[in-house]
């Protein structure tokens, strides 16, 4: 405002009407200070804005709208007026005054909000413009509107309140950890499952656009299949999904890119204060600071060299400080060891009682899970300072920006740029990946053995115990630990997305199931998988998504139109000619029409064709997507009973 | 009559700890009531009457038959937990214990995540909480079970 009054020399509409241009003259207007002048400015910004000649001035004409209720704090009628007139605009600012809203959630706590349309969108706009995927206030304010609803029933109720910005709910509020804590999904996949098919319901709505672009939407899938090929334990818990990670990394620095080649372009390098030598600390988000020293010509470079190397380590799902943390250090590897300590428990052992078999595994057991847990957390850091003994760390030194600088120097486009970048951290990352697996499998599970072996001798001085059950017990401990451990040496393992394994489709059809968590313990749906055969057939990584959907379909089908409380389904071999697949066969509700029939498929050519083909519904729709994963036109059959229903779906050539 | 007091924990090890410790000092004069997920801790600070809060940080978001980490997991969550009781206006003195010096917070300087440390989780729980935020016991730590003990006295004494 100040600034603006002192390039133009007056106050104008333009200034007055900016964000808390008026709350600049509010005071001095208020204590009867130039009253009179207030009253013209504000007669003559009102006219101003009264038509928007330019179309550009919707963000003065609505924050002149809202000083009024802002004022008087009329909350409901300034909660109006911004859903009224505030459409969301991803990596655009509103100018709505938030210190305004913190001081009414300080007043009146989220009362104005809650269950409230107009709260809730208001609030999503600020969780869009701070980029707080875990807006607490937004999801308690939320809370109340979806209390009783399914998600689907979510998804049309946002559809039906918000148009076409429902999408935007979707994708930077309805998160599968936010999906989890409203309860809408039962568990990860089946959260991240919803989170994708909600997505698709707003698509075929209203098409792509600025909230959602195709590429947006291709990626959303990719994370969805990156998950699903994580469900098995025996994949590397630091496989990265470079292709997301760099386009979002161009989506992102994009701007800043353009602005170091307009820099670059400028020709400083003939300039000598370009050449002079600046040294410059700097602090990383683990709290490591190196200090760089470079001409200053090179800075922009190098400021969008680290900022991508940041993006990596601090990325909230797959960064390197997410693995660490989420994936290793809190608490899940140690988990992995104790529920491979309670199979032990669990089992049957000749002679051993339960109550013994628990004593005996409980003391074998706390120093093992601690153990590991000290492992993790005393190795599988980020290195902090010069002294600190971590397996990891991705910070740049001088020289590795030296040759960051050079391979990025080379780069005719961002993405090249970007490839120069990633191609570093992904060797520099594989190289201590393969260490800490060293380390794990040659230092840890040996030391876990002794441990073992160290309490096993103390239990038998005891006499607790009778020796033989100690013996039998610790062995099977023992064994038990050594085989997760082999099996968890696989988390240390960085190819795959790059390059990712096909997934078997057993391991497809239990993140499928999973999915129906709720209703299976619910008893409304049992669904009993396919048993060796086919189930080891693999499906490659492109497919995956497609055969997971096709799945659900079939699950959601049978839960559809199950018996009134009871449905179940059964998956077995199907195997016809040339072509092999899957029999769905569910129970349903007693009819007397009975008929058998043949549905064709064709494969979707490309993402609109899945999402927006034409009679794309019910069994057509499973069609194309068998034929999707087969990769060829295929002939479903299709049998009704009168209390069964199946469906013998093609999905690969051969046997 | 004794005290309800709510743990919210997801490490099956360091709940009996922590249950441990706080019976051994006090036994009949405390109920205890464990949440193991966020939904659950969420539900009964929503529904209930709590003396004392013993709060965890890192925190499985729900539960699941679905393998280690498939109900989801938030490595602030507790602090979430602490944000949502202010929002809705429900108080209790609540002490935080937790076994990790550092997080993956949510907090974003240009647009970024940063981890942060045990001191930024402090303030953080300090502003939800306010005055009943009771302090802060580092799980596991030399003498973290006296200093639960001393933390919570003036909720169970009181």
């Amino acid at each position: 405002m100040l600034r603006l009054n002192a390039y133009l020399g007056c106050h104008t509409a333009l200034a007055v009407s900016a964000p808390e241009g008026w709350s600049l003259l509010r005071d001095p207007a208020t204590s009867g200070l130039f009253a009179e002048a207030a009253s013209v400015i504000e007669a003559a910004t009102s006219e101003a804005l009264a038509h928007d000649s330019t179309g550009r001035e919707w963000i003065n004409s609505v924050q002149w709208r809202l000083r009024i209720p802002e004022e008087a704090i009329r909350v409901r009628e300034w909660l109006a007026i911004v859903r009224q007139r505030i459409r969301v605009t991803p990596n655009y600012l509103s100018g709505i005054n938030w210190s305004w809203v913190d001081e009414i959630i300080r007043l009146y706590l989220l009362v104005p909000f809650v269950g409230e349309p107009d709260g809730v969108y208001t609030l999503l706009l600020r969780a869009i413009e701070d980029r707080d995927s875990e807006s607490v206030e937004l999801r308690a304010a939320f809370e109340p509107l979806v209390v009783g609803k399914d998600f689907p029933a979510v998804i049309s109720f946002l559809i039906e309140e918000f148009g076409p910005e429902a999408i935007a709910f979707v994708r930077f509020f309805l998160t599968a950890e936010n999906i989890l804590l409203l309860k809408l999904a039962p568990n990860l996949t089946a959260a991240m499952s919803n989170r994708i098919s909600g997505i698709e319901e707003c698509l075929r709505r209203f098409r792509f656009g600025t909230l959602m672009s195709e590429d947006q939407y291709r990626n959303e899938a990719r994370s969805l299949t990156a998950a699903l090929l994580l469900v098995n334990v025996h994949m590397g818990q630091f496989e990265v999904p470079w292709g997301m990670f760099k386009s979002q990394v161009s989506e992102r620095e994009g701007d800043t890119y353009d602005a170091f080649v307009a820099f670059r372009s400028l020709g400083s390098d003939s300039q000598s204060v370009g050449r002079n030598r600046v040294v410059t600390p700097h602090q990383y988000g683990n709290g490591r600071v190196v200090r760089y020293s470079f001409e200053a010509r090179y800075w922009p470079q190098i400021f969008l060299a680290i900022s991508i190397v940041e993006a990596f380590l601090e990325h909230p799902s797959f960064g390197l400080e997410a693995i660490l943390s989420t994936r290793f250090r809190h608490d899940t590897l140690r988990r992995e060891f104790v529920a491979a300590g309670a199979g032990v428990r669990d089992a049957f052992i000749v002679g051993a009682g339960p109550e013994v078999k628990e004593r005996i595994t409980e003391q074998l057991g706390a120093p093992v899970y601690r153990r590991v847990q000290g492992w993790a957390n005393d190795l599988l850091r980020t290195k902090t300072g010069p002294s600190d003994a971590v397996l990891f760390d991705l910070v740049p030194t001088q020289e590795d920006v030296e040759k960051l600088l050079e391979v990025t120097s080379m780069s005719v486009d961002f993405e090249q740029f970007i490839d120069g970048i990633v191609d570093w951290m992904k060797k520099r990352l594989e190289e201590q990946v393969a260490d800490a697996r060293l380390r794990f499998s040659e230092e840890l599970l040996p030391e876990l053995r002794q441990i073992v072996a160290r309490e096993r001798a103390i239990l038998m001085e005891d006499s607790s115990f009778r020796n033989q059950d100690v013996t039998k017990v610790a062995a099977a401990f023992e064994s038990s630990i050594a085989r997760a451990g082999q099996s968890l040496a696989d988390w240390f393992l960085t190819q795959g997305f790059s390059n990712p394994s096909p997934l078997r489709f057993g391991d497809i059809e239990v993140a499928a199931s999973g999915v129906f968590e709720s209703h299976s313990i619910a008893g409304e749906l049992d669904i009993r998988l396919l048993q060796g055969g086919l189930s080891e057939k693999l499906v490659p990584p492109e497919r995956v998504k497609v055969c997971f959907d096709l799945l659900l379909e079939a699950f959601q089908n049978a839960h559809k139109h199950r018996h009134v409380k009871k449905g179940s389904i059964r998956l077995s071999n199907w195997i016809d000619g040339e072509m092999s697949g899957v029999l769905f066969s569910s129970s349903i509700v007693y009819s007397p029409k009975v008929y058998e029939r043949e549905v064709v498929g064709e494969p979707f050519e490309s993402i609109p064709d899945a999402l927006f083909r034409e009679g794309n519904s019910g069994l057509q729709k499973m069609a194309s997507m068998a034929a999707t994963v087969a990769g060829c036109s295929v002939a479903m059959k299709v049998f009704r009973r009168c209390r069964s229903f199946h469906v013998a779906v093609p999905l690969w050539r051969g046997m | 009559m004794s005290k309800p007091i709510l743990i919210v924990e997801d490490s099956e090890q360091k709940y009996r700890d922590i249950e441990r410790v706080i019976t051994d000092s006090w036994d009949k004069q405390v109920d205890l009531t464990r949440a193991s997920t966020i939904t659950d801790a969420e539900q009964a600070i929503a529904t209930r009457f709590w003396a004392g809060i013993v709060l965890d940080v890192s925190m499985d978001i729900t539960s699941s038959s679905a393998g280690p980490r498939q109900g989801g997991h938030a490595t602030t969550g507790g602090l979430s937990i602490a944000r949502k009781m202010f929002l809705t206006g429900r108080t209790a003195p609540t002490v935080i214990v937790t076994a990790f010096s550092s997080f993956q917070g949510r907090m974003v300087e240009r647009g970024r995540f940063v981890m942060i440390g045990l001191e930024e989780v402090q303030a953080r729980a300090m502003e939800a909480l306010q005055s009943n935020y009771l302090g802060c016991v580092r799980y596991n730590d030399v003498g973290w079970d006296d200093d639960l003990i001393a933390t919570l006295k003036p909720v169970v004494e009181q």
